[in-house]
């Protein structure tokens, strides 16, 4: 165990050290020397881990955070943050927040009462507190330094992503389907200073461009996935298009649409990838990505996570059949294919870089 | 069989339908194990206490080929599947009916008490005899269960049974049988039982390099048993019996080991009360009819507390099923050597959900036309079985309909007049239609799917005898089979919607051995033995290109092994069971990360029946995993550790 141990540190360690060194300095030049990929495992299933990823090398180390920790990570991995030096996992079937240092090893965890919390789902992080959905209909706000939970503020049921922008805290309040409206936090008084009408099933959220950007999820039936973006300043909400998932780097979104055609035996899905711009206020309808060759496979298989490395712009796209072994695409900024990687665990979700 | 008469159906097979069988003593115990033109394996209610098995599934786990999925615990969950078919594919019958379930398709026999059984038996493709109904011939499997007929010796009038169980986890489980003659030709059977247990017991569970040290909560259970059986024989001696069933319980379910999260809040109620009724007439040497009625009636309660729901942090679903079911079977034997059956089954089954407004009604019809032809060393059984079901919405909308026809043929040999030798071979088609949930259940249901679809072929030998002085009878029957699934209804995640479709296709290859011997070691003292091994090869050949092709399914081990030896005394009863089940998969893909591994349990019991007069008392106890073997059937559902249980009994 201990040699396994110094081996992973020599392999994906030593690259994340410098990669922290190096953090001062400017992002021109800088290069990523490791990936997580947190695997969100079955539900129920107990087998959440994270992959650590070397995209110098190609070097793969599955469920590091085990191989460190000499135990699991829990059940349904739920989102995974980057923080100062530190990666913050919220594992939700597990109900426990776990801080991390960038070689794995676990720092401290938190875990939150199920019937008074309620389980955690996504984190964002703010001026050394982390705030965390939880699926009781509040955001915890948790001093990073301690871990504890500070206050809680009551938001719509159901949270999922959070994201800051402007001092302000977003949440999407999926209502577990039935959810229409983002609340909006005011970060200095933690309290909700705004809720905001939004389509049906707010799940996403990100920033980009100095506004945020909505992703509903409809009914999965005649009410359709939708884009929308939220004018900070205003409040205003405006559709875009229809998308299943998306990412954002240097202001422009990154989306893919996947479309089900239930009329044929056996039913297909097909993925198609394009962009919007943020500055330009534009889509772009050229995919992102030359589906071609081994990449092929990806017009079909079910998008759970699109990653953009942010110093060199490579895009990781996550695929998952729900049970077995995910599979990540990785492409250069111009889209055309580098390698296509098992992701070491079952519904790859998200992906750091540092 | 005929309906809650097991005694005189069998009468019906030895002394009519297979009179121009030579009779062998040895065969005498168990004649169908070895002359069954299907494999079937058969544990007699006697067996059953002095062995000391704890539960119906516990029998059932010990049969060859068998898989069940237990979730731990009294109150969990249990189904059975017949190699590796899946749980859908087999019939449980009760007394000669089959119990139904449209809403999930598979029995829970964790409710069916082994108190008053008189025989478990557990046939591949089916029955071997051909007068029974047509459901009996519409599934890969039968599970036979048949309650025990008290008889009234020294002709008394009435009798009663007390038993008393207790034991771990707060087990307590008093049961009562009155039995009572009302007139000459009419039995009365009362029965009820009450159990309760707290469930809480210990577990270690390893999380990598730790060991975890819990207690399973949440897996109480509380539940209520009775029964009421009319035997009547009328003046043409024509058999009519009637059984009237209730079950109410309520339990916690424990859920599955959740890492750093021991929060469990589920809970279920269930209420089901049935009525059936059966009459049997054999006219002459050539005609015989048997006709059934069951009314049905199942209800159940599902709650779950957690913040998370957003209304009030309560889910609570509600469930109501009806069925009505009516069969009728005729059975003519023209000539010598020949007959032929024609059975029609008809039912309606209904469900109310709170879940979604489509309250499904399902009606379906069965015909099964069957033929046997018997020479001497030959017994062919040809089956054909036409199924036709069609569901109808509340507004009357149509939803499903399907329309099936599927043959089986069965043929045994016996090479040599001398020699208590048979060789048998099976081909079956069968199918499992759609449920209520595969084709409705909210955004998951599929109206589109088709009925999944299993093939069964088996090629056996059997041999009973007594090949030595001290051997009272030797059977050994081995049988190797293949099985192939197509069309098998599986939930995939489509655009991160699950959805039920017609994907799967499964490969499964199997031998099953098995082998019982008596021995009589001196006056009153027996020796009973008997073991069984399966070999299973069942992998998913689906599509090529996926990551579990050609990988063994989840939960089917390669190896299997059951061990039962008992040893009977004047003074007292020994027994010693094992069950060794070797390592398997969670999930589809064949990797280190979903091993799950292998276990063998072993089981101790000792009991002592003493008589007066008019009064027998039987006092056991049993040690049930004395090794104290830590181990899951299902990922993460830890089973009990080693446990007592007590049971006396007295007979007047």
């Amino acid at each position: 165990m201990k040699f396994r141990n110094l081996f992973i540190v020599l392999l994906v360690g030593i690259g994340f050290i410098f990669a922290s060194c190096s953090d001062d300095e400017s992002e021109q030049g800088e290069i990523t020397t490791g990936i997580f990929i947190l695997n969100q495992g079955g539900s129920e299933g107990n087998n959440a881990g994270i992959t650590a990823y070397n995209p110098e090398t190609g070097a793969i180390t599955r469920d590091i955070y085990r191989s460190q920790n000499g135990k699991d990570l829990g059940d349904t991995g739920q989102d995974m943050i980057v923080y100062g030096d530190k990666v913050y996992v919220s594992v939700y079937g597990s109900s426990r927040l776990v801080k991390m240092d960038k070689n794995g090893v676990e720092r401290a965890s938190l875990s939150f009462d199920v019937s008074t919390d309620g389980q955690p789902r996504y984190i964002e992080a703010e001026d050394g507190k982390l705030y965390v959905t939880l699926y009781s209909g509040q955001v915890a706000r948790i001093d990073t330094a301690t871990l504890q939970i500070e206050a809680y503020v009551s938001v719509g049921n159901n949270p999922e992503q959070i994201v800051e922008e402007n001092g302000k805290l977003y949440v999407a309040n999926s209502g577990w389907g039935s959810g229409t409206t983002v609340s909006v936090i005011d970060i200095a008084t933690f309290k909700v200073v705004q809720t905001l009408d939004v389509a049906l099933n707010p799940n996403d959220l990100l920033e980009a461009g100095d506004n945020v950007y909505v992703l509903s999820w409809g009914n999965y039936a005649d009410i359709p996935y939708a884009l929308q973006k939220i004018n900070v300043q205003t409040g205003a909400v405006e559709s875009i298009t229809p998308a299943t998932k998306m990412v954002e780097n240097e202001d422009i979104i990154y989306l893919v649409n996947s479309v089900t055609n239930w009329n044929v035996k056996p039913n297909v899905t097909t993925n198609t990838f394009f962009s919007y711009d943020t500055k330009q206020q534009k889509l772009n309808e050229t995919s992102f990505l030359k589906l071609e060759g081994e990449a092929k496979t990806l017009e079909t298989e079910s998008v759970y996570m699109m990653a953009v490395d942010p110093h060199n712009g490579d895009f990781y796209v996550g695929t998952s059949d729900y049970v077995n072994t995910g599979k990540i695409y990785r492409f250069s900024r111009n889209g055309t294919l580098i390698k296509k990687f098992g992701s070491g665990g079952i519904s790859p979700c998200k992906a750091l870089f540092f | 069989m005929g309906i809650s008469f097991p005694m005189q159906a069998q009468q019906v097979d030895t002394t009519q339908i297979y009179e121009l069988q030579q009779v062998d003593v040895s065969a005498e115990k168990r004649p169908s194990v070895v002359r069954s033109l299907t494999p079937v394996q058969i544990v007699e209610g006697e067996e059953i206490a002095r062995l000391g098995y704890q539960s119906l599934a516990d029998v059932v786990r010990r049969f060859a080929g068998v898989a069940v999925k237990d979730y731990g615990g009294i109150g969990g969950l249990k189904t059975v599947s017949v190699r590796s078919l899946g749980a859908n594919h087999t019939a449980v019958v009760y007394d000669g009916i089959v119990v139904s379930n449209c809403q999930a398709g598979q029995i829970d026999i964790g409710r069916f008490s082994l108190d008053n059984v008189a025989r478990v038996s557990l046939a591949v493709g089916q029955e071997s005899h051909i007068f029974q109904s047509a459901r009996m011939f519409a599934s890969a499997g039968v599970l036979n269960i048949q309650s025990e007929i008290p008889d009234f010796r020294e002709n008394r009038l009435y009798g009663l049974k007390a038993q008393i169980k207790g034991g771990s986890f707060g087990l307590i489980n008093p049961a009562m049988r009155y039995f009572a003659r009302l007139s000459p030709r009419t039995k009365i059977v009362l029965d009820g039982d009450f159990m309760r247990a707290d469930g809480t017991y210990p577990f270690r569970h390893k999380n990598g390099n730790f060991m975890i040290h819990g207690k399973r909560y949440n897996s109480d259970i509380l539940s209520w048993h009775s029964e009421i059986n009319l035997y009547t024989v009328l003046k043409d001696s024509s058999h009519w019996n009637t059984k009237a069933y209730y079950f109410d319980s309520k339990r916690g379910l424990p859920g599955n080991i959740i890492l750093y999260n021991p929060y469990a809040a589920e809970r279920l109620w269930d209420k089901n009360f049935f009525i059936q009724s059966g009459y049997e007439k054999h006219f002459d040497r050539k005609w015989a009819l048997k006709t059934a009625l069951k009314y049905n009636y199942s209800w159940n309660k599902y709650r779950d507390i957690n913040p998370a729901y957003p209304d009030k942090g309560v889910l609570e679903d509600r469930h109501r099923q009806q069925e009505y079911y009516v069969s009728a079977t005729a059975l003519f034997r023209p000539i010598e050597n020949w007959a032929f059956s024609l059975a029609t089954d008809g039912a309606v089954n209904t469900l109310r959900t709170t879940v979604d407004t489509l309250d499904p009604v399902r009606y379906s019809a069965l015909a099964a036309f069957s033929a046997r032809y018997q020479y001497r060393f030959l017994t062919v059984t040809a089956v054909i079985l036409h199924t036709w079901m069609k569901d109808k919405g509340k507004a009357g909308n149509s939803l499903a309909d399907h329309y099936k026809c599927t043959p089986s043929v069965g043929l045994s040999l016996r090479p040599w007049d001398t020699q208590n030798l048979y060789i048998r071979f099976l081909y079956k088609h069968t199918f499992r239609l759609p449920t209520f949930n595969d084709l409705y259940y909210l955004r998951m249901g599929n109206t589109n799917l088709r009925p999944e679809l299993a093939r069964e072929y088996n090629v056996g030998i059997t041999w009973s005898g007594a090949p030595f002085q001290f051997t009272d009878f030797i059977t050994f029957t081995a049988d190797v089979y293949y099985n192939r699934v197509d069309d098998k209804i599986v939930a995939r995640p489509t655009n991160y919607v699950w959805k039920m479709m017609n994907m799967g296709k499964v490969d499964i290859t199997g031998v099953d051995l098995n082998f019982t011997g008596d021995i009589s070691l001196a006056a009153r003292i027996r020796l009973s033995l008997s073991a069984n091994y399966t070999w299973q090869k069942a992998v998913d050949v689906t599509n090529p290109d996926k990551e579990n092709y050609k990988d063994q399914i989840p939960y089917t081990p390669q190896h299997t092994g059951n061990g039962a030896f008992a040893l009977e005394m004047p003074w007292v009863s020994l027994s010693y069971t094992c069950i060794a089940v070797g390592e398997r998969y969670s999930l589809p893909q064949n990797i280190e990360q979903n091993l799950i591994p292998g276990y063998v349990e072993h089981g101790l019991s000792v009991s002592r029946e003493f008589e007066w007069k008019n009064c027998a008392l039987r006092l056991q106890a049993e040690c049930v995993n004395f090794t104290d073997k830590q181990y899951a059937v299902i990922k993460d559902y830890p089973m009990p550790g080693r446990s007592w249980r007590f049971t006396g009994r007295i007979r007047f």
